[in-house]
């Protein structure tokens, strides 16, 4: 039986005060997984609380047998997750966000993040600041920062975005490979990359369902 | 050790940043406020501020005062924290760096780093009072004082994260789409840029009331009218910063808004009409008093009305197509028009 990798129960969302989603579960093992839902559905908002950016206004979320508000470090040190849009301080390099979620994992900088910074054609681009960076390229970025500390869980919000030809094939390969260690979701509109990946379709709805069943 | 190190650092480079943006943003009222007030005693001005510190640690002072100074105090701490909160709370950062898994501690000791800097002014009044204490329990009082007040700023800080409200910086200019199109869209971009706009309406009020207490002291006589007219040419380079706040705000939609079947100067003939609305209610709130206090005949008021509405309408150009020189532009055209205005009255 595969483990649970994730789990998250009954979690409920809200911003200022107006719910995005209530009454989600969903469980999740070694995989790919890609969450599918209309704009505005809460896909994103999923992520974040998934990932412990935004505190859920109900339920409880599990990663890798840690609870995220109850152990959020040791949680936390078993995810990763890439958000659409960069949250980077302008001033900060690729080197500089690297370094730093190394530093706060407590883990070097390997093989598998150099691999995966030559695979993303960022080589030349790791001195360069955010703010003189393509969108494209720091959504390379914030992948390469995900591989580090082989992290149990990933959550990537729209991975395809931005990317180009080559970053865009790297990327499959990264998902397939991942998937093998770790419970891999992304959200996404991109149907090509989840038939290039062979990852299983799950919508807002069918989390909503699993609540009602 | 090594996470607190480039968490801090990477926390107090966009605490700088956000700082050094609003600064620049504000430049020419802080230049303004340094040649008003030039060779500002620096040291009297701390001492001053600490006295407040100084007497809630005094033996003598009755329950009631000491409850009233410690709210002030407290409160000022606050809005001090809450007025840099967007730097202090680490922005979109803030909210990756939330899903790592950065201890507890380290956190919270970053949150006191970047806060200690960004207190660095009350620190020094803190320091003040410190030196001046006469006595080992003045002395103790104070650093429990100063333990408080970091603590509180430290809970409004953390109650606006807890809320969403400080790291997300979600907009919630949503309802003001429900207003007619063009309006809704400028109240929009007012309600996204509220603390400034504030600043900026809160300052006319202040002019206005100021000039109307000068007015008052000089009995309504020959002075009144031109302190209307300079109050007049003030409030309105108050309001024309708010076309650089709209302007800013249709910037961000420009390629998509010139996708839509608009006449050209949609959004100029708009939001100069929405600050000649607002003018008008500023600059009739100072001219009617004039008006009826003596200082000015009706045509007269009417007249500087007209002309401040003039001044108004052309700070547009000035502040929009101004550049790096906007500032300059609208305070030569300010200075020239009161000018102007003055020598006409007066003639």
């Amino acid at each position: 039986m595969t483990a649970l990798l994730l789990e998250a129960r009954e979690v409920a969302a809200a911003y200022d005060g107006r719910t995005v989603f209530a009454g989600l579960s969903l469980q999740l093992g070694a995989g790919l997984c890609a969450l599918q839902g209309a704009n505005g559905s809460g896909k994103s908002t999923l992520l974040r609380v998934l990932a412990g950016a935004h505190a859920p206004a109900a339920g409880e979320v599990v990663v890798a047998g840690k609870n995220l508000a109850g152990a959020p470090e040791a949680a936390k040190r078993q995810l990763a997750y890439v958000p659409d849009e960069s949250p980077i301080y302008p001033f900060m390099t690729g080197r500089d966000l690297l370094a730093f979620v190394a530093a706060v994992k407590r883990v070097p900088l390997d093989d598998a993040v150099d691999s995966a910074i030559a695979g993303l054609g960022l080589l030349g681009q790791m001195e360069t600041r955010f703010d003189a960076l393509s969108f494209g390229t720091q959504k390379k970025l914030l992948l390469a920062a995900a591989i580090i500390g082989a992290p149990r869980l990933l959550l990537l919000d729209e991975p395809s975005n931005g990317l180009d030809a080559a970053a865009r094939q790297w990327l499959v390969g990264a998902l397939q490979q991942m998937g093998r260690q770790a419970a891999v979701l992304w959200a996404t509109h991109d149907d090509a990359l989840i038939a290039e990946t062979g990852a299983q379709v799950v919508t807002m709805a069918d989390l909503a369902a699993t609540r009602a069943r | 050790m090594r996470a607190y190190l480039l968490y801090s650092r990477h926390r107090l480079g966009w605490y700088a940043l956000s700082g050094r943006q609003a600064l620049t943003r504000h430049w020419q009222w802080l230049l303004l406020a340094a040649l008003i007030v030039p060779g500002v005693p620096v040291l009297p001005l701390l001492a001053g501020a600490a006295q407040p510190l100084a007497a809630l640690v005094t033996p003598g002072l009755g329950w009631l005062e000491r409850l009233a100074l410690l709210v002030a105090v407290e409160a000022f701490a606050a809005a001090w924290a809450l007025m840099q909160r967007r730097g202090l709370a680490g922005g979109a950062f803030a909210a990756y760096a939330a899903t790592l898994p950065v201890p507890k501690p380290v956190d919270r000791l970053v949150d006191l780093t970047v806060l200690l800097v960004a207190d660095l002014l009350p620190l020094l009044v803190f320091a003040v009072a410190l030196a001046g204490s006469k006595s080992a329990a003045s002395t103790t009082g104070i650093v429990a004082l100063l333990a408080l007040t970091l603590a509180l700023q430290l809970l409004v800080l953390g109650a606006g994260r807890a809320r969403g409200t400080v790291r997300h910086e979600k907009s919630s200019s949503r309802h003001w789409l429900r207003m007619p199109p063009a309006l809704g869209v400028q109240l929009g971009i007012f309600a996204e840029h509220k603390t400034a706009v504030a600043m900026r309406l809160g300052a006319v009020v202040l002019v206005c009331w100021g000039a109307l207490m000068l007015a008052r002291g000089f009995r309504f006589d020959g002075r009144a009218l031109p302190t209307g007219i300079a109050a007049t040419a003030v409030i309105d380079l108050l309001l024309g910063g708010l076309y650089r706040v709209l302007e800013a705000g249709h910037q961000r939609a420009r390629d998509y808004l010139s996708t839509l079947p608009l006449r050209p100067g949609f959004w100029m003939r708009r939001d100069t009409g929405l600050l000649l609305g607002i003018g008008t209610a500023s600059l009739l709130s100072l001219l009617a008093p004039l008006v009826v206090g003596g200082a000015a005949s009706v045509a007269t008021g009417l007249w500087v009305l007209a002309g401040g509405l003039a001044l108004l309408g052309a700070l547009r150009w000035a502040v929009v197509r101004g550049g790096r020189f906007a500032p300059l532009l609208a305070a030569a055209l300010a200075a020239g028009w009161t000018g102007a205005a003055i020598a006409a009255v007066l003639r």
